[in-house]
């Protein structure tokens, strides 16, 4: 495949804010996942993830996130800014 | 609401033709209308192209009112004068689309095009309110701008390289030009909003961009398949087949967009882990 110029500027995946976990993938949005598939069921237990178990579980994570980031990184070459 | 490409009898038409349509304001490349030969194609590959045009005409035409009430809202929010300025192009730039779309949709057809806006309209009033406060400008953001325009940007990009007709290839190359620009808007106003977030805000626009990335891969699964025979020649028109849809969404996912909203601390790359997948 052709390479591709990037799209999302480089000033933006060099960002490593400290995150969260979106809540589908703990199984509370729109039924796309659930308890069977390795999500929380988060309907059970809904106070427990609006008072920040998914902000706790991403602390565990951070650190695969600032590496994401980074290695996003070296595939920024083609990115020539905002005009 | 049907609409169809009009212009009015007064000089603005002509300044209209010459400044936007045959050369747009970011150094677009002027589309050579009468190069086309409609009968040098087949019927299938004609029919393809017209359909992708006359969706692409629907999207455009929708998305001027649309980025109309982000510049509003951004406006109203005081948001940074570099991002309400580089807003404000959007919505002229998707009426020009739209016109390039009409165009191009009508020549593959042989006909005058009309598309019915209706639903689209009625769809984006349920989603959107008239006046974006700052929580719907973030969600605005997300979905329509960084994901979306990055989505648009890469599988039109895609129908560029694959176009070699003159005219489809003049189209896609104008409008890609000014996707890439529309797309990173939405990257720099998140850029610029993510460190006002609190841990609430923030978990409510990774649920938002979550509740998006999960649906992708189905959503974007399937392109506009040639019977055989008129596959290289719907190539040619810029219709993107199924399976290099399939590529380009999956590389901009992996590679562009993932990525981006992870690095904004919004853990999409969880999301993608518990997408929806294709079943084959």
């Amino acid at each position: 495949m052709k390479k591709r110029t990037r799209i999302v500027p480089s000033l933006v995946v060099t960002a490593s804010f400290v995150g969260v976990i979106p809540a589908c993938a703990l199984g509370a949005c729109g039924g796309t996942t659930t308890a069977d598939d390795g999500g929380a069921d988060a309907s059970k237990d809904s106070k427990s993830f609006a008072d920040g178990v998914a902000a706790d579980a991403f602390q565990n994570d951070a650190k695969e996130e600032l590496i994401l980031g980074v290695a996003a990184v070296a595939m920024c070459c083609f990115d020539s800014g905002p005009e | 609401m049907k609409i169809k490409r009009v212009l009015t009898s007064t000089p603005l038409a002509r300044l209209h033709e010459r400044t936007i349509l045959q050369r747009g304001p970011r150094k677009g490349i002027a589309v050579p209308w009468q190069s086309f030969r409609r009968e040098k194609w087949p019927e299938p590959a004609l029919a393809l192209a017209y359909d992708a045009q006359r969706m692409l005409a629907l999207g455009e035409y929708s998305a001027v009112s649309l980025f109309a009430r982000f510049v509003d809202g951004l406006a109203r929010a005081g948001a940074p004068f570099d991002l309400v300025s580089a807003a404000t192009r959007v919505p002229q730039d998707e009426i020009r689309h739209a016109d390039l779309a009409f165009r191009f949709a009508s020549m593959c057809a042989a006909r005058e095009v009309t598309v019915d806006v209706s639903q689209a309209d009625e769809q984006s009033s349920k989603r959107w309110r008239e006046r974006l406060g700052i929580e719907d400008l973030d969600s605005f953001a997300i979905e329509i701008v960084a994901i979306g325009e990055t989505l648009a940007c890469g599988m039109l990009a895609a129908c560029r390289d694959g176009a070699t007709d003159p005219v489809a290839h003049a189209v896609y190359s104008n409008i890609v030009a000014d996707e890439v620009h529309h797309a990173r808007l939405g990257w720099y106003y998140l850029l610029w909003r993510a460190p006002q977030w609190t841990q609430a805000d923030r978990q409510r626009v990774a649920n938002n961009a979550g509740e998006m990335v999960v649906q992708i891969e189905t959503r974007f699964g399937r392109g506009r398949d040639a019977p055989k025979g008129a596959q290289k020649a719907a190539r040619a028109l810029g219709v993107l087949d199924t399976q290099r849809q399939r590529r380009i969404v999956s590389d901009l996912m992996e590679n562009e967009i993932v990525p981006g909203l992870d690095a904004l601390g919004l853990g999409a790359s969880h999301a993608w882990a518990k997408r929806r997948r294709l079943k084959s």
